[in-house]
C-alpha cells in the first residue's frame, strides 16, 4: 500500500513538473520544472528497486543535462524569449487540445480496457527473480550492456560520437577565407560547376 | 535449317530488330542513310525468318502450337520463357513484319519534324519486337512484357514527331493502354492462384497459356471468372478499342506521324483482339459465355458510332481514325458470336482492317505532306492534281467499304453472318438484332467512305493548290513500300481461302478445349464444332 | 578495492561473437573511424583521400556479406538479438551498393559545392553502419540504437548545405520530426517490453501471441512502433516532414534519405512486424492498411502538381512507400503456391516489399543522379528547365526516361517486377481486402505515370527555352552512377528471375513459424 502512495506523489510531481515546463513563461523557471520531472522519475526508478537507474536520472538529467540547458539559456538571454501570443499556423492550438484530449482518452480506456492487466502487483511468473537472477541491479546493468546488448552498446558509442562531430561541424564558424556570407544567396557568386539547386533564389 | 528454325527461329524473329536497334544506337545520328539501310535490312532479315518459318510450317497441323520453345524465365513467379506459333498467330505475325519494312521504306524521305533518323528507326525496331513478341508469347507474364514493350516506343513516336496536340495525345494514349494493362495484370494474377487442373483438381499456379487454356477456367466460381474477364476485358478491350474506351484513338492517330498511325492501325489494334481470341475466351470460356452479349453490344455501338463520328469529321485523318472504331467493332461482334466461323472471321478482319487502313493512313500521310492540309473542304480533285494518288486512294476506300473482291469485304460480311448463327447458348434473337444493326454499319461506312472519296478524290482541285510546284504524283519510294499492301489487298480479295485455311484448325483446336474440359461451356463448343 | 570487486562480481563469461558475421559492420565501422583520424591529422590534405576511402569502405564490407551468403548458414549473436541469415545480407548488400552510387554522386557535388568535405563522408557512413546493423537487428533495444545512428547523421546531412536558408530548414524539420517519431516509437516499445517481458522479437511474438495477454496494451504499443516507422518510411499522414527536407538537403543526400534511409525504415518495420508481430495480424494488419492506401492516395495526388522535380519525386516517393507498405497489409499465416513449391503469405508479402525495395533502389537513384547532372547546366530542380532536353543531352534525357519509367511500372523496365510482386502477393490470400489494395495500386499507377509522363514530355517536345545548346559535362563518378543504376534498372526488368532470386528470403524460419 505503501509503494501505491509513494506512486501517485511521485505520478504527481512528474505532471506538475511537465505542466510547469511547457505553461512557464519564464525559460529558467521550465528548466527548473525539467529538474523537478526528472526527480519524479528517479523516485519512480526508486520504488521498482532500480537504484542505479534513480542514482543516474538524478546525476546525469537533472544534474548534467538541465545544468547544461541553463548554461545554454543564459548565454541567449533569458529575456530572449518566444513571442507565443503569435499563432504561426492558424487552428494549431485548438487543434492540439482536441488532439491531446484524444490521446489521453486512448490512453484511459486503453487502462480501463486492461484493467486485469495492470494489477500493480510485481510479476512473478517464473519466481520472484524471473528478471534480476538475485543480483543487485548494477551488476546486472553491467552484465546486460556487456553480454546480451554489447553491440547496441557499442554502436551507442559510435552514435555519440558522429554526433558530436556532426554538432562541431555544424555549429563552427568557418576560417574567413572560406567562409560565404549567410542569408545572402543574391550575392553568393557561384563556383563554375558547382551544384545548382542551392543556388535557387529563397521564396 | 529445320533445326535452326525449331529451337531459335521464334526467339530471332523477336529480338533480330532489337539487334539491329541495339547496332544503330552505337552508330552516330549524323549517318542517315546507315541508319535507314540498317533498320530496313534488319526488318527484311525479320520478314525473311517469318518467310522460312511459313514455309517449314505444318499447315496439316495448324491448331497446333508448333517450332515451340519452353524455357525457365523467372522462376521464383514459375513463369516460363514459352513462344510458340499457329494458325492464329501466323497472319497477323506475317501481317506485322510486313507492315514494318513498309513502313521503314516510307520514311526514307518522309522522316516527320524534328527528324533525327535514328531515334525514330530505332523506336520502329523496338516496336516490332514488341508487336512480334505478344503474337508468339505463350506465357501470360510473357505476354504482358511484350503487350507492354510497345507502349514507350509508341509514346514517344506521337510525342516527338506528332502533330500539334501531341502532348496530350500521346499521354492520353498512355494513360489509357496502361490502365487497361495493369488491369489486366489483375487478371492474370487471379488467374494464376485460381486455375486447377482439370482433371486432378489441384492448383496449377502457372502462366503458361497452353495449360490455362487447357484448364479452361475449371475450378474458378463463374462469378469470380465474370470478375477476371471483366478485368481482361477492359485491358485487351482498350487497345482495340471497344467503344467506352475508344476516346484516345482519335486523337493519337490524328497526332501520330503518318508511320505512327499506320503501324497503330495496321498492328497494335490488333493485339487487343488478339488477346481475346487467344486469352481472354479460350482460358475462362465459361464466362465469356455470360459476357457475349455485351460485348456484341458494345461492338455494334462501335460500329454505329464510329460510322455517325465519321459522318461528322472533317479532318481526313480523323475520319479514318473513327472507321478504324467502326471496323474493329466488326471484329469484335464476330469475336463475341464464339464461333469457328465468327472467330475466322474476326482474324480475316484484322488482317484486312490492318492494310486497308495502314494504306489509307499511308495515303493520308502523303496528301498531307503534299497539300499540308488533311481538311476534306480544302482538298479535292486528287483524281486530276495527282492521279495516281488519286487511284490508290480509290481501291483503298472501295477496300475499306467492303467492296467484294477487296480484302475487306471478307472482314466484314462474314463478321455479320456469323453473328445469324451464334454458338448455342447464347441468344441468336439477340445476335441477330446486332446483325441487322452492324448491318446498317455498312451503310454508314459505304456512305461516309464514298463521300470521303467523292470530296476528296473527285472535284476539281482548289485554287489554292494550283501553283504548288511541291504536289507530285506517287515517288517510287511510295510505290516500293505500298505495293506489297495494295497486291495483298486484291490478293485476299479474291482468295479468302489463303488465310480461312491457316486460321481454321487453330480456332477449332481452341473452341475444343473448351468442349473437354469447361462445364460452362461444354453446350457452347458442342454446338459451335457442329457448325463449324 | 577493486579486487573486492571484481571478487563480488563472480564469474563473467565473455559472450560469444562469430566475427565473420560482424565482419560488414566492423569494417564500416573501422573506416568511419579511420577517414576522421585522418581528417584530423591532415586537414585539407584528406580531402582527396577521403572519397575513394569511402568508396573502398562500402565496397569491402560488401566482401564478407558475400562470403556469407556463400556459406549460407544463418548466424546468431547475443541470444538472437544480431541475426545474419539471406534477409539480412540481400539487405545489407542494396544498403552498401546504394551508399556506394550515393558516394559517387557527391563526390563532384560536395567538392564543388565547397561544403565539410571529410565529416560528410564520415557522416553517410555512420550512417549506412547504422542501417547494416538495422537489418541484424532483432530486438528492441538494437532496433533503435540502430535507428538513431541512422537517422542523427543523416539529420545533419540534410542541413549540409549550412549558407543555405532552405537546407537548415530542411534539417531541422527532419531532425524535429524525426525525434519526435523516435520518442513515439520508444514509447510504444515500452508498451510491448512491459507485456511481453523481454525486448527479443522472438520472445515477444511468443507473449503477444498467447491469449490471456491484456490487447489493449499490445495494440496501444503497435500503434505507436508503427507511428514510429511510419514518419521514417514517410507514409501518410506522417510524411509532412519529407517534401520540404527532401528539396532543402543537398540532392545526393535527398537520394540517399529517399532510398536507403527509407529502406531502412522498411527493414526495421518488417523485423518488428514478421519476427515480433506475427501472431497479432489482426491487430496492426488495419492499420498498415490504412497507411497503404492513404500514402498511394495522397502521394500521387499531390505529386501531380508540383512544379519542381525533386518535390515531385519526395511525393512519388511518398506513393511507392505506400506500394511497399502494401503487401505488409495482408499478411497472413496461410500457405500459397508460388515458383512451385509452397509459401507462406507472409513471406510472400516479405518478398514482394524486398524486391520492390532493390528495384526502387536502382531507378530512383538514377533518376536523382540525372537531377543532379542536369542541375549542373540549368542550375535549377524547376520541372521547366527540363524543357527541350533532349535536343542538348540525349544521353541524359534516355536515362531519365528509362528511371522515371521504372519508377511508372513500365515493362520492360525494372519498376514492373517490383510492382508485379507487390500485386501477386495482394491478391494471393483472395481476400476481399488484398484485391481491393491491388486494385488501388493499379489505379494508381496510372496517375503516377501522368506525372512522370509529363516530365518525359517536357524533357523530348518541348523546345529549349533560352536555346542554349551546350551539352552538359558529367564528371566521371556521375557518369559511374548513372550507368550502375541504369543497367541495374534494365536488368531487373528483362531478367527478373535476377533479383527474384536473391529475394527469395524469408523472416519466419527464425521463429519455427
Amino acid at each position: 500500500m505503501s509503494e501505491v502512495i509513494v506512486f501517485f506523489f511521485a505520478a504527481a510531481i512528474i505532471l506538475v513538473g511537465a505542466v510547469g515546463v511547457v505553461v512557464a513563461r519564464n525559460p529558467v523557471h521550465s528548466a527548473l520544472f525539467l529538474v523537478q520531472t526528472l526527480f519524479g522519475v528517479a523516485i519512480i526508478f526508486l520504488i521498482q528497486d532500480a537504484n542505479f537507474l534513480a542514482a543516474v536520472q538524478i546525476m546525469v538529467y537533472a544534474g548534467a543535462i538541465v545544468i547544461l540547458f541553463l548554461f545554454v539559456i543564459m548565454l541567449l538571454g533569458v529575456d530572449s524569449a518566444e513571442e507565443l501570443d503569435v499563432d504561426p499556423i492558424a487552428g494549431q492550438r485548438p487543434l492540439a487540445v482536441v488532439l491531446g484530449a484524444a490521446l489521453l482518452g486512448v490512453g484511459l480506456t486503453v487502462v480501463l480496457v486492461a484493467a486485469k492487466g495492470i494489477t500493480g502487483a510485481r510479476a512473478t511468473a517464473g519466481g520472484e527473480h524471473a528478471l534480476d537472477n538475485g543480483l543487485s541491479d548494477v551488476e546486472r546493468i553491467g552484465r546486460v550492456l556487456f553480454t546480451e546488448y554489447v553491440f547496441a552498446f557499442e554502436a551507442t558509442a559510435a552514435l555519440l560520437t558522429i554526433a558530436v562531430i556532426g554538432a562541431v561541424v555544424l555549429t563552427r564558424r568557418a576560417a574567413a577565407a572560406d567562409m560565404l556570407p549567410d542569408r545572402e544567396p543574391a550575392s553568393f557568386e557561384l563556383p563554375p560547376l558547382a551544384p545548382a539547386i542551392d543556388e535557387e533564389e529563397e521564396h | 535449317m529445320t533445326d535452326f528454325l525449331n529451337t531459335w527461329g521464334l526467339t530471332a524473329v523477336i529480338f533480330v530488330p532489337l539487334i539491329g536497334a541495339a547496332v544503330m544506337m552505337l552508330i552516330p545520328e549524323r549517318e542517315e542513310e546507315t541508319h535507314k539501310l540498317i533498320a530496313l535490312l534488319t526488318s527484311l532479315l525479320t520478314l525473311g525468318f517469318v518467310a522460312a518459318l511459313m514455309i517449314e510450317f505444318d499447315y496439316g497441323d495448324a491448331g497446333t502450337m508448333q517450332f515451340v520453345q519452353d524455357k525457365g524465365w523467372i522462376d521464383v513467379i514459375n513463369s516460363r520463357y514459352i513462344l510458340g506459333l499457329d494458325g492464329i498467330s501466323i497472319p497477323l505475325l506475317a501481317l506485322t513484319v510486313l507492315i514494318v519494312p513498309s513502313v521503314i521504306v516510307y520514311s526514307w524521305h518522309h522522316i516527320p519534324h524534328p527528324g533525327n533518323a535514328k531515334a525514330f528507326l530505332i523506336l520502329n525496331l523496338i516496336l516490332e519486337t514488341g508487336m512480334v513478341g505478344t503474337f508468339l508469347a505463350q506465357d501470360l507474364i510473357l505476354f504482358f512484357l511484350f503487350f507492354e514493350v510497345v507502349l514507350l516506343p509508341m509514346f514517344f513516336m506521337i510525342a516527338v514527331w506528332g502533330g500539334e496536340d501531341r502532348r496530350y495525345a500521346s499521354l492520353k494514349f498512355f494513360l489509357y493502354t496502361l490502365f487497361g494493362s495493369a488491369l489486366m495484370l489483375l487478371g492474370f494474377l487471379a488467374l494464376f492462384f485460381l486455375a486447377k487442373d482439370p482433371v486432378t483438381g489441384a492448383a496449377l499456379h502457372t502462366f503458361d497459356m497452353r495449360a490455362l487454356t487447357a484448364s479452361a477456367g475449371s475450378g474458378i466460381v463463374h462469378s469470380t471468372q465474370l470478375w477476371i474477364f471483366a478485368a481482361m476485358f477492359i485491358g485487351f478491350g482498350v487497345k482495340v478499342p471497344i467503344f467506352p474506351f475508344h476516346t484516345w484513338l482519335p486523337d493519337a492517330h490524328t497526332q501520330a506521324p503518318t508511320q505512327g498511325s499506320v503501324i497503330l492501325a495496321a498492328v497494335l489494334l490488333k493485339l487487343g483482339t488478339y488477346g481475346f481470341l487467344r486469352i481472354a475466351i479460350p482460358i475462362l470460356p465459361g464466362a465469356a459465355t455470360t459476357w457475349a452479349p455485351w460485348i456484341g453490344l458494345v461492338a455494334v455501338i462501335g460500329i454505329i458510332y464510329g460510322g455517325l463520328a465519321c459522318l461528322a469529321q472533317t479532318d481526313m485523318k480523323r475520319l479514318i481514325a473513327f472507321s478504324s472504331v467502326a471496323h474493329m467493332g466488326f471484329v469484335m461482334l464476330a469475336i463475341a458470336t464464339m464461333t469457328p466461323f465468327g472467330f475466322n472471321a474476326a482474324i480475316y478482319g484484322m488482317v484486312a482492317h490492318g492494310l486497308i487502313t495502314g494504306m489509307l493512313f499511308f495515303v493520308a500521310g502523303s496528301v498531307k505532306e503534299r497539300f499540308h492540309t488533311l481538311d476534306i473542304k480544302r482538298l479535292g480533285g486528287l483524281l486530276i492534281s495527282v492521279p495516281k494518288l488519286g487511284w490508290i486512294l480509290g481501291i483503298v476506300t472501295m477496300a475499306s467499304l467492303g467492296l467484294p473482291g477487296l480484302a475487306g469485304f471478307w472482314g466484314e460480311f462474314p463478321a455479320i453472318l456469323a453473328a445469324y448463327n451464334p454458338a448455342n447458348g447464347l441468344s441468336p434473337s439477340i445476335f441477330r438484332t446486332f446483325m441487322v444493326i452492324a448491318a446498317l454499319g455498312t451503310v454508314l461506312a459505304a456512305g461516309y467512305l464514298l463521300w470521303l472519296y467523292q470530296r476528296v478524290g473527285m472535284g476539281e482541285p482548289s485554287e489554292e493548290f494550283a501553283a504548288d510546284p511541291g504536289i507530285t504524283d506517287v515517288n517510287t519510294r511510295e510505290w516500293l513500300a505500298w505495293t506489297p499492301l495494295l497486291a495483298l489487298i486484291v490478293v485476299f480479295g479474291f482468295l479468302p481461302g489463303l488465310i480461312f485455311n491457316v486460321t481454321d484448325p487453330a480456332v477449332v483446336q481452341i473452341l475444343d478445349n473448351c468442349l473437354q474440359n469447361a462445364d460452362g461451356c461444354t453446350a457452347v463448343a458442342q454446338s459451335a464444332l457442329g457448325r463449324g | 578495492m577493486l579486487a573486492a570487486l571484481v571478487q563480488a562480481g563472480g564469474s563473467f563469461s565473455r559472450p560469444s561473437v562469430d566475427w565473420h558475421a560482424a565482419s560488414p559492420e566492423l569494417i564500416l565501422l573501422g573506416v568511419g573511424v579511420l577517414i576522421t583520424v585522418i581528417d584530423v591529422v591532415w586537414k585539407q590534405r584528406a580531402r582527396s583521400l577521403v572519397v575513394g576511402l569511402s568508396s573502398v569502405g562500402l565496397l569491402a564490407a560488401l566482401v564478407p556479406v558475400v562470403t556469407l551468403a556463400v556459406d549460407g548458414t544463418p548466424r546468431s549473436m547475443f541470444g538472437g538479438a544480431f541475426v545474419v541469415d539471406d534477409y539480412a545480407l540481400i539487405m545489407k548488400a542494396i544498403f552498401l551498393l546504394s551508399a556506394y552510387v550515393v558516394v559517387l554522386m557527391s563526390t563532384n557535388y560536395i567538392a564543388e559545392g565547397d561544403y565539410w568535405e571529410n565529416e560528410y563522408y564520415s557522416m553517410l557512413l555512420t550512417s549506412v553502419l547504422g542501417m547494416l546493423l538495422m537489418t541484424s537487428a532483432r530486438d528492441l533495444i538494437s532496433i533503435f540504437v540502430a535507428l538513431e545512428l541512422l537517422s542523427i547523421p543523416a539529420y545533419m546531412l540534410a542541413t549540409w548545405r549550412k549558407r543555405d536558408l532552405k537546407s537548415n530548414e530542411a534539417g531541422l524539420k527532419y531532425y524535429l520530426m524525426g525525434v519526435f517519431a523516435s520518442a513515439i516509437m520508444l514509447y510504444g516499445m515500452s508498451l510491448l517490453y512491459g507485456s511481453a517481458g523481454t525486448t527479443l522479437l522472438t520472445g515477444i511474438n511468443k507473449a503477444v501471441s498467447a491469449t490471456d495477454k491484456p490487447t489493449a496494451v499490445v495494440t496501444l504499443g503497435v500503434v505507436f512502433v508503427l507511428i514510429g516507422f511510419a514518419f521514417k518510411v514517410s507514409a501518410v499522414p506522417f510524411h509532412t516532414w519529407a517534401p520540404d527536407t527532401y528539396e532543402g538537403a543537398p540532392t545526393p543526400v535527398t537520394a540517399f534519405l529517399s532510398v536507403a534511409s527509407k529502406a531502412a525504415g522498411f527493414v526495421g518495420l518488417m523485423n518488428i512486424l514478421f519476427v515480433g508481430l506475427i501472431g497479432r495480424s489482426d491487430v496492426y494488419q488495419p492499420l498498415i492498411w490504412i497507411l497503404a492506401a492513404a500514402s498511394m492516395i495522397v502521394g500521387n495526388t499531390v505529386a501531380l502538381r508540383q512544379t519542381n522535380i525533386v518535390r515531385m519525386l519526395a511525393y512519388s516517393s511518398i506513393a511507392h512507400a505506400g506500394y511497399m507498405l502494401a503487401p505488409l497489409a495482408v499478411v497472413s499465416a496461410d500457405v500459397v503456391f508460388a515458383g512451385g513449391g509452397s509459401v507462406v503469405v507472409a513471406d510472400q508479402a516479405l518478398r514482394a516489399t524486398v524486391t520492390y525495395l532493390a528495384i526502387y533502389a536502382a531507378a530512383n537513384l538514377g533518376a536523382f543522379a540525372v537531377v543532379i547532372a542536369v542541375a549542373r547546366k540549368i542550375r535549377t530542380a524547376e520541372i521547366d528547365g527540363y524543357q527541350g532536353l533532349f535536343r542538348y543531352a540525349p544521353g541524359l534525357t534516355v536515362l531519365m526516361t528509362i528511371f522515371l519509367f521504372s519508377l511508372a511500372g513500365i515493362p520492360p523496365l525494372g519498376g514492373w517486377f517490383g510492382k508485379f510482386r507487390v500485386l501477386e502477393a495482394l491478391i494471393s490470400p483472395g481476400t476481399a481486402w488484398g484485391s481491393t489494395l491491388a486494385l488501388l495500386v493499379v489505379v494508381n499507377s496510372v496517375v503516377a505515370l501522368y506525372y512522370y509522363g509529363r516530365v518525359a514530355v517536357k524533357m523530348w517536345v518541348e523546345e529549349v527555352p533560352d536555346g542554349d545548346m551546350t551539352p552538359v559535362r558529367v564528371p566521371v563518378s556521375l557518369a559511374a552512377a548513372l550507368g550502375l543504376t541504369a543497367v541495374a534498372t534494365l536488368a531487373f526488368g528483362v531478367g527478373p528471375g535476377l533479383i527474384g532470386h536473391f529475394t527469395e528470403v524469408s523472416l519466419l524460419a527464425g521463429i519455427g513459424g
